[in-house]
């Protein structure tokens, strides 16, 4: 009201101090407005310039990239049965740090919604009972001043959540992957396995490493602090693209059966070793391939580094009388001799100075080419193989794959020892012909009657059935051409002059009731670890049902003790060759055995 | 006032009430201030109705307006509680997903392991069950039977047997017990012995105690099944 007052005083009063006010007023005004200033620009500077990369922090802070492992592609056999799989599994890790941390702590039962509270020693009590654990072992490990610590390594899910339940501080669990072979040493000798680190060690593991490697993918998203996804914010997902499922040729069955039957052949002989090869004739599939003493690739450590592959592909061994069928085909296929004809065979034979004897003692006898398979004449094979100059041996061989890597997608796949016939001394030139100075893998050898068997046509043996990707594409591996050895005449006198070996000759325990069978024994000097020879490689390679071929059984025992022919492959090859017949439901045969004669009169 | 004659009354400025003129018959005994208003006076303008321009009713404009506003925020409302419950959701079946996956992966495991030969040859084998030691074959058109197929005997011996998977899994008690038949467990739970001395190191500092803790599953075998049921 000092404006209407009526004294002058008072007036001039009130204006000075409204001066000073408004003074006052703008000060605070000019203040106000730096202060204005100096937000507005920290807000340009943050929200326009972003001085200092705020908003990217912020967003980094935020975002979160979540790995998205690609499962490795598992394994199956022929009908889908699992050989190898990755499934998860965890490993408990502690902080020492972080348990010393808590004496006590409270923990929420779930069921009861009750607090109660722990000490660190009852926690660690109830840790190592689900972990079954001794608790001294789990105390050892969680006390100390390491920050990370395992306290056991690959638990199951199920154990994983238990002790999440548990909520005892300090207390950790990393997921893994895990490679499981649930049907152990069945065909691990195929499968392979992994290292530690997941790098592949071995067989198909190794091999289709490639196909069964999936690409991993990758999730990227915004956050809050409590670990929930900010909705409105973008998310990225680039899929994983899981790895490839390898589909073998192999049938779990029967490579079971036929390891139980190598297994029972080395441990009657007190072999060093065996094996038994199935192989579909028509296909050139590898329906089992069997080693003794097979690892299993849960624990690859267990089993002595020398097991843990497939000799099949990479033990070399003298294959002996089994590669007679070779010279005799050769033979044959040129048009010199035919089954039946006639070789006066004498009790040793000598060429170019060198002397041939046979397995038994025999007089001068009038046989036939049959009978000389059939009772496996050294000298008689050498009489018939002459006829060929060497380089047709060395071809005639080479035809049959010998020499050759067969191209099995396993590792450590062996080409075998064949010479050039340059290189050959003068006694090897005729050895070759009965399967001696020559060394071939049993899948070699068996790739020879599988060639017979399909009328003179070799295929690749094919261990791979189809690859399935991650979309359910399914791409079936084709079958390789196969390679014309021989004339389908020739395929048929070989067949009947082996079918003639277990009807007439020297392996009359061969026999399949019901299927006509027909193969060749094989013996031969093995090589010692010293470098020489000791011991044998006993082998019996058949096939059957002789009307229609559908399987090549190839059993090959490395060293077996005792007399040595007193050994006998044959039983062997009845109990697989019959539980493969059975197996795949193959009708018996309706012909007559062909019983080839032996001698002539 | 209606709409039409709003409409017909114009606008106007300054007075618009009619003058009056001296003689009127109409008003002459009835004006009370004839006598007092000197004659000079200037005629006064009469009162008269003014028309005024009518307010328009705006209460449901605003009603409405507040309305929407309130629609709109609560829509706002309800859409981000929904969307964030979503999420809320989202990890929930999530975990869920990820639970079932887990215990999916334990079963399926638990079957490739029971299909496995050796513990199919095991439970054969403790059913009392033989190798056929010779078959033969029937031939449904010619009725004939080929082979020389003869009775099984109980003391026919199978092959030796392969060793079961070593599949190394600490204890997944929880998947045992919900497999099915493992009524046949006890029968061969002697030889579970011997499966127990090579049952494998459960790695690291685990090794001494796992596998005793374990109780090997035999499957009713008698050897010990694929076994990532033993530790």
């Amino acid at each position: 009201m000092a404006k209407d007052s009526p004294n002058p005083t008072n007036g001039a009063l009130a204006h000075r101090l409204n001066k000073v006010g408004r003074g006052r007023m703008r000060v605070g005004f000019v203040v106000m407005l730096a202060f204005l200033l100096v937000i507005a620009g920290k807000l340009v500077m943050i929200q326009g310039l972003d001085v200092g990369h705020l908003a990217e922090a912020a967003e980094t802070q935020r975002t979160v990239v979540q790995k998205l492992p690609a499962v490795r592609g598992k394994i199956l056999d022929a009908n889908g049965k699992v050989l190898a799989e990755s499934i998860l599994r965890y490993d408990i890790t502690v902080s020492q740090v972080n348990s010393s941390l808590y004496p006590e702590y409270k923990h929420v039962d779930t069921a009861s919604q009750k607090t109660v509270t722990y000490t660190r020693a009852e926690g660690l009590q109830q840790l190592a009972d689900v972990l079954k654990l001794p608790v001294d072992q789990v105390t050892k490990a969680a006390t100390g001043d390491k920050t990370f610590n395992y306290i056991v390594k690959d638990v199951s899910p199920a154990v994983e959540s238990q002790v999440a339940a548990l909520g005892v501080p300090g207390i950790y669990s990393q997921a893994q992957t895990k490679r499981v072979y649930p049907a152990g040493s069945v065909g691990g000798n195929i499968v392979g396995f992994l290292g530690s680190d997941g790098t592949p060690l071995a067989g198909i593991e190794l091999t289709m490493n490639d196909k069964l490697t999936g690409k991993d993918g990758s999730r990227t998203y915004q956050a809050g602090k409590n670990g929930i996804i900010i909705p409105t914010a973008p998310v990225r997902t680039v899929p994983a693209v899981d790895g490839q499922t390898v589909k073998l040729t192999m049938n779990q069955d029967i490579q079971y059966y036929a390891q139980q039957a190598a297994q029972e052949q080395k441990q009657k002989y007190s072999a060093q070793w065996a094996t038994i090869l199935v192989i579909e004739v028509k296909t050139g599939k590898v329906v089992a391939m069997a080693d003794t003493d097979t690892v299993d690739p849960n624990d690859p450590g267990k089993t002595a580094a020398a097991n843990r592959g497939a000799r099949s592909v990479s033990a070399v061994v003298e294959p002996g009388s089994t590669d007679k069928i070779m010279t005799v085909s050769g033979v044959m296929d040129k048009g010199l001799m035919n089954p039946l004809t006639h070789i006066v065979v004498p009790p040793t034979y000598t060429v170019d100075g060198e002397t041939f004897t046979d397995a038994f003692p025999h007089g001068t006898e009038q046989r036939t080419l049959a009978g000389i398979i059939g009772q496996s004449l050294n000298t008689g094979t050498v009489m018939a193989g002459e006829k060929m100059t060497p380089q047709e041996r060395y071809d005639n061989m080479r035809k049959f794959g010998i020499g050759q890597l067969t191209g099995i997608p396993l590792p450590g796949e062996s080409p075998g020892i064949f010479a050039t016939p340059d290189k050959w001394d003068v006694r090897q030139q005729y050895t070759i012909l009965f399967g001696q100075g020559v060394a071939q893998t049993p899948l070699q050898t068996a790739m020879v009657y599988q060639t017979i068997a399909n009328n003179g046509v070799r295929l690749k043996p094919q261990l791979i059935d189809s690859f399935t990707a991650a979309d359910g594409t399914v791409s079936t591996v084709p079958q390789a051409p196969g390679i014309k050895v021989i004339s389908p005449q020739t395929a048929q006198q070989d067949r009947d002059m082996l079918e003639s070996v277990a009807t007439m000759g020297d392996a009359p325990d061969v026999k399949i009731p019901g299927y006509r069978v027909g193969g060749k024994t094989g013996t031969a000097e093995a090589p010692a670890s010293n470098g020489g020879l000791s011991g044998y490689t006993s082998s019996f390679i058949g096939m059957a049902p002789m009307d229609n071929p559908e399987y090549v059984v190839a059993v090959t025992v490395q060293q077996p003790q005792g007399l040595i022919y007193g050994v006998t492959q044959g039983y062997t090859f009845n109990d697989v060759m019959g539980q493969v017949l059975r197996t795949y439901d193959v009708p018996p045969s309706s012909t007559p055995s062909v019983k080839l004669p032996q001698f002539y009169k | 006032m209606s709409q039409l004659a709003f409409r017909t009354v114009s606008a106007t400025s300054g007075n618009n009430a009619r003058v009056l003129q001296g003689g009127d018959p109409h008003r002459e005994g009835g004006n009370p201030l004839r006598g007092t208003a000197p004659k000079a006076a200037r005629p006064r303008t009469p009162l008269s109705l003014v028309v005024s321009v009518p307010r328009r009713n705006r209460t449901p404009l605003v009603v409405s307006l507040f309305l929407l506003v309130v629609a709109a925020l609560s829509a706002v409302l309800v859409m981000s509680v929904s969307v964030s419950q979503g999420q809320y959701e989202l990890v929930a079946l999530k975990t869920q997903q990820s639970n079932l996956e887990k215990s999916n992966q334990a079963l399926e495991l638990d079957l490739t392991a029971r299909v496995a030969p050796q513990s199919l040859v095991a439970k054969a084998a403790a059913m009392g069950m033989v190798p056929a030691a010779t078959t033969g074959q029937i031939d449904v058109r010619t009725k004939k039977v080929t082979g020389n197929p003869q009775p099984a005997s109980a003391d026919t011996k199978g092959l030796v047997v392969i060793p079961p998977a070593n599949m190394n899994a600490p204890q997944p008690a929880a998947a045992a017990a919900a497999a099915p038949g493992t009524s046949l467990q006890d029968a061969a739970a002697k030889d579970a012995a011997a499966s127990r001395t090579d049952a494998p190191k459960a790695v690291l500092g685990a090794a001494p105690a796992a596998p005793a803790a374990a109780a090997p599953d035999l499957n009713g075998g008698t050897i010990p099944a694929p076994g990532q049921k033993h530790s």
